[in-house]
């Protein structure tokens, strides 16, 4: 395959989900489809220059046009795991369009692309998608069956289960890794050594590459609670969930490390804290209070110190600084500013925010669920969060966000996987518990909470409420990573 | 990893490629060695950097073309194609294969479409990170992610974590005492329900320090809310891409300094004081290389009003903080304006006024770095306002100034003259007394016109300038004795005049001479006008007849009766020569 090829069927695919995926939130008029409606066109245009049909297909784990793999690149990743859980989710192995499709009005393709998102939601996807098309006269567009697959000789070894649990693997590792490298550099700084970042960097570097695989396992990891070393852990999910929304946001692969490395070092400060403060069950007297609201500022100072190039410390000093400034600039540290915050700053401090009150510290044995604390954030947007970020925040969760515990009403326990498109996002995924007999939980299987009884039609599972994982001594990583 | 060659693979490697293709890829690498060593000594843009990349990268594109993509594989001291060793480290040169080995990277690829400056992007980083230093910043890995070059693949182990790092997800402790609660513990979930309150009411931590209403903690549970409440409408998408554009281009510099202001006020130790002062001092001189001198203007005057206050906490700081407001702007801070201020022109005027405010701050001594900006190209309003910030600055101490008139460029030294010769005081005086014997004929012009505005007490210093080689000097010199016409003026020309010494091949020098003379003169230098008109010596000089002229000039400018007699009788004169000057000098002066 040219280079030429290479990238004209790279962009097929770009401008094919973008297609999907804004036909999802937007209407026909809205200006972003439009551009993209045109986009995807241009690009239909050039291959049926070569072609008088175009394939798309999915078959073991790799992705086709015109037969022609899809070949890997790491930007690519992202785009190559959605696809697949698109196609996936909708027992699709393929499309073929004919060259009617350039001829035919934007209304049809628009209707073309809410169908295929429709799917989703379907007894049985295939079948419906197929009436539908016959439904809506789309004769440009036709579904690929298993035997319309290419050829073995170009079917990958690599089982894509496998490839998940590598993944799964990879971001377990990340997470120790991590871990390894806050405690390191914590240990040197109380120690009034000098502490490199190179270990703190590669490690979000490799965040950010699981952020651009696979979301929702990283989503996962965002789950680990410490009791003992919470201001580690807490670091690495701030770190974490920060890395998702900018992603989420839009931010570009290049600027993913700088706001990870903002996440890991928000809390550095805390070194300089004594340790009774810090986990002091009682209630802190003012002027507990007062040092305890100098941690962003030591964060700054130490960031300082870091034995790292100025201009990397200049970009991460910004955000750990604001972390406790809120939208409106209430919040501490006093500033005298009027200009809002950075747009880094406005990240962390949705994500430390979500990860501090869903976490049970030595002071507040208890904490919100997952959806509680959205819940609550959500009645805030405008005064202490970025209405805008927030949303894009809990649209990047879900309603149940990875890791949420419930309570069925089948009286059993689940903890959410992946919180899915289905029906709104209110029927995730779910890991089904059930107690070890050793004061904990093991995994019985996996359901999908969209599943319904073949006879009634019902839903098999239905969800009652959600539950802290902490209060039953979960650790909701160890079932999902 | 493939360790080595095995009869297997020496078979296979046999079978499946060629030694051509080893001999292409071993010079390959021969030649990436050499380019490697080339960018470790010389200037990326060096011509021997240059062609050696050019060598690799022909070497690498004929290899793409004919063979595909290249992966070699990385051992501790070797690199390996196809298990056949294609490079080995000599310990006792720059070594390639061991730090791509210490990063731990396991192989790397080279795929068709390779530009050069993916190539030299490489080679760079090699060069960067070929020696790493303890507690570095970054690595081969780290600056090849960052690098991101779309050609050139790579794998990495995760060296740098010792075996057992990772662990299982069970050695977290969820909760203090290991809570374990059951499901049907009505107890529990009765607290759980409580649990937004708590949340709110006993988050006395900073970390979740927020307040606000407890009644509407955990009874707004998103699962209860309408849906459209967090779609994001097309509106907050723009909103959205625009704050992403704007976090990516942009720096917040002015949200920098708001910081510092605030950090300054914070505890801290000495130590820790002039490490932030440090990092500060860097920050500042990054803002004013940006051209953003308001920012750097308001945090400068921020910082005065801090170290005036007394929010200065500790004894130490203070002097520390005096210090430093002195000490940010040495010349490797103001040197960045070399940079900047040939970029302001016209449509600048309002930076270019704040400039000279922050020049305000300056001490003298930035005289030293300013100055030579002068030599760069400048628009009108930008050089103005430099060279009034310069005089102002000599101004509190002349001494950076007077250094830099030894400076052996021509230009620069006739600007500073020019700016010395605004300010006033008896020591620049003297200096500019001094340029006036400069070798440069435009700086002893430009001292000279500063000192000939000033007062008329230098004639005497300045006389020897009437014979300068240069006209313009000499123009301004007849000028300036003609403006102070005296006796001095008389006696000096008078002897100028007597000596015969004007070398120079220049008519109206001696005209102009003899005019001033009969303007400043009196009765005593008669003798020497009829001698030069009358005499019939030996004489036969080219410039006899120009004396004559001159000599009737000033006779004519005398308005003595003396003077007229003379007149009258060269008019008469038995000698053509002498009645010829006479009437061309009388037709010339009227």
């Amino acid at each position: 395959m040219t280079q030429g090829t290479r990238s004209l069927h790279e962009d097929f695919f770009r401008t094919f989900y973008r297609l999907v995926y804004l036909a999802k939130i937007h209407q026909d008029n809205n200006q972003l489809i439009v551009e993209c409606l045109d986009d995807f066109m241009q690009v239909m245009r050039r291959l049926f220059l070569d072609d008088d049909q175009i394939k798309i297909q999915i078959s073991h784990g790799s992705i086709y046009l015109q037969d022609e793999k899809l070949p890997y690149r790491r930007e690519l990743e992202s785009l190559i795991n959605n696809l697949h859980q698109y196609f996936e989710k909708r027992n699709l192995q393929g499309l073929r369009f004919s060259t009617v499709i350039q001829d035919a009005p934007v209304e049809e393709i628009l209707a073309f692309s809410r169908t295929l998102n429709n799917t989703e939601q379907e007894e049985v996807p295939l079948n419906w998608l197929v009436e539908q098309f016959e439904n809506l006269g789309l004769v440009w567009a036709e579904v690929v069956y298993e035997e319309d697959t290419p050829s073995t000789e170009q079917i990958p070894e690599t089982d894509p289960q496998d490839q998940v649990q590598k993944r799964k693997e990879k971001a377990r590792q990340c997470y120790f890794y991590a871990l390894d490298s806050i405690k390191e550099v914590a240990e040197k700084i109380s120690s009034a050594k000098k502490a490199g970042v190179r270990k703190p960097l590669r490690v979000i570097q490799n965040i950010a590459n699981l952020v651009l695989e696979d979301e929702p396992i990283v989503l996962g990891l965002s789950t680990i609670r410490d009791f003992d070393d919470y201001t580690f852990t807490h670091s690495i999910n701030v770190a974490i969930l920060s890395i998702c929304l900018g992603h989420r946001a839009g931010l570009s692969r290049e600027s993913l490390p700088r706001l990870g490395m903002c996440g890991l070092f928000h809390d550095l400060g805390k070194v300089n804290i004594s340790v009774d403060i810090l986990k002091k069950p009682g209630e802190l007297n003012k002027r507990e209070h007062e040092e305890i609201e100098k941690h962003p500022l030591y964060s700054v100072i130490q960031i300082i110190k870091l034995q790292a190039a100025h201009d990397l410390k200049a970009k991460i000093l910004l955000p750990p600084f604001e972390h406790h400034l809120k939208y409106d600039l209430s919040g501490y540290p006093k500033t005298t500013r009027k200009k809002p915050l950075s747009f880094f700053g406005r990240i962390l401090n949705i994500t430390d925010v979500f990860d501090a009150i869903t976490s049970p510290r030595v002071y507040r044995h208890l904490s919100f669920s997952p959806d509680q604390a959205l819940g609550w954030m959500l009645g805030r947007a405008g005064t202490d969060f970025d209405p805008v970020l927030l949303k894009v925040f809990i649209n990047m969760l879900g309603i149940y966000p990875i890791g949420s515990l419930l309570e069925l009403d089948t009286g059993e326990l689940a903890l959410v996987m992946d919180n899915g498109e289905k029906l709104d996002g209110t029927r995730p995924i779910i890991v089904l518990l059930t107690a070890d007999g050793q004061n904990g939980y093991k995994k019985i299987g996996e359901a999908d909470l969209a599943e319904r009884d073949a006879q009634s039609g019902a839903f098999r599972r239905n969800i009652v409420k959600s539950l802290h994982p902490s209060t039953f001594g979960i650790q909701p990583a160890e079932f999902l990573c | 990893m493939v360790q080595g060659r095995t009869k297997e693979s020496i078979a296979s490697f046999a079978e499946g490629q060629t030694a051509k293709e080893l001999q292409a890829v071993k010079a390959l690498v021969s030649s990436f060695v050499i380019a490697a060593k080339n960018y470790a000594i010389y200037p990326e843009n060096h011509v021997t950097c240059q062609n050696t990349l050019q060598t690799v990268m022909s070497r690498l594109d004929i290899f793409l073309k004919n063979y595909g993509d290249l992966k070699i594989d990385v051992e501790k001291d070797r690199l390996l194609f196809e298990g056949a060793t294609v490079h080995q480290d000599d310990p006792e040169r720059e070594r390639l294969a061991f730090p791509l080995f210490r990063d731990g990277i396991q192989w790397l690829e080279f795929q068709e479409g390779l530009e050069l400056r993916e190539i030299s992007g490489f080679l760079k980083i090699l060069n960067q990170y070929g020696r790493l230093y303890e507690e570095a910043e970054g690595d081969l890995v780290t600056a090849l992610w960052e690098s991101d070059f779309p050609h050139l693949r790579y794998a990495a182990t995760d060296v740098l974590w010792k075996a057992g790092t990772v662990k299982d997800f069970s050695a977290f402790k969820v909760t203090e005492d290991e809570q374990q609660a059951t499901f049907d513990d009505e107890a529990e979930q009765a607290e759980l329900h409580d649990t937004a309150k708590e949340v709110v009411d006993d988050d006395q931590q900073a970390e979740a320090h927020r307040p606000g209403d407890p009644s509407t903690g955990a009874d707004i549970i998103l699962s209860t809310m309408d849906r459209t409440i967090w779609q994001l409408t097309q509106e907050e998408l723009r909103e959205l891409e625009e704050l992403v554009a704007e976090e990516e281009s942009q720096s917040r510099t002015d949200d920098m300094f708001d910081l510092w202001t605030v950090i300054l006020q914070t505890r801290n130790t000495p130590e820790e004081y002039e490490t932030i002062l440090e990092f500060i001092k860097e920050e500042f001189k990054n803002t004013l290389a940006q051209g953003e001198f308001r920012i750097a203007l308001d945090f400068l005057e921020s910082l005065q009003k801090t170290y005036q206050s007394d929010k200065i906490e500790k004894s130490w700081a203070r002097p520390m903080l005096g210090r430093f407001l002195i000490d940010i702007f040495d010349v490797q801070v103001l040197g960045v304006f070399q940079q900047i201020l040939p970029t302001l022109d016209k449509l600048h005027i309002d930076r270019i006024k704040v400039f000279r405010r922050l020049a305000h701050h300056f001490p003298p001594a930035a005289i030293t770095a300013l100055a030579p900006i002068l030599l760069e190209k400048l628009s009108a309003p930008a050089e103005r306002q430099l060279m009034e910030i310069i005089g102002s600055l000599a101004l509190k101490d002349i001494h950076p100034l007077k250094q830099l008139l030894d400076r052996p460029e021509e230009a620069l030294v006739k600007k500073l003259v020019y700016i010395l010769g605004h300010i006033k005081g008896e020591k620049t005086k003297l200096i500019l007394l001094k340029m006036t014997r400069h070798t440069s004929g435009l700086v002893r012009l430009e001292a000279l016109k500063a000192l000939t505005r000033r007062d008329a007490k230098m004639i005497k210093e300045l006389f020897p300038l009437i014979n300068d080689p240069i006209l313009a000097i000499r123009r301004l010199m007849w000028k300036y004795l003609e403006q102070h016409k005296n006796d001095e003026i008389g006696n000096l020309i008078l002897s100028y005049l007597e000596q015969k010494k004007i070398r120079r091949k220049d008519d109206q020098q001696i005209l102009n001479c003899y005019k001033i003379l009969g303007r400043c003169s009196s009765r005593s230098t008669i003798p020497f006008l009829r001698e030069s008109l009358l005499s019939q010596g030996w004489d036969f000089s080219s410039n006899r007849s120009l004396r004559r002229q001159g000599a009737v000039v000033a006779l004519l400018e005398l308005h003595t009766e003396e003077a007229e007699e003379i007149l009258k009788k060269a008019s008469k004169s038995l000698f053509p020569s002498v009645r010829s000057a006479y009437q061309k000098a009388l037709k010339d002066h009227r």
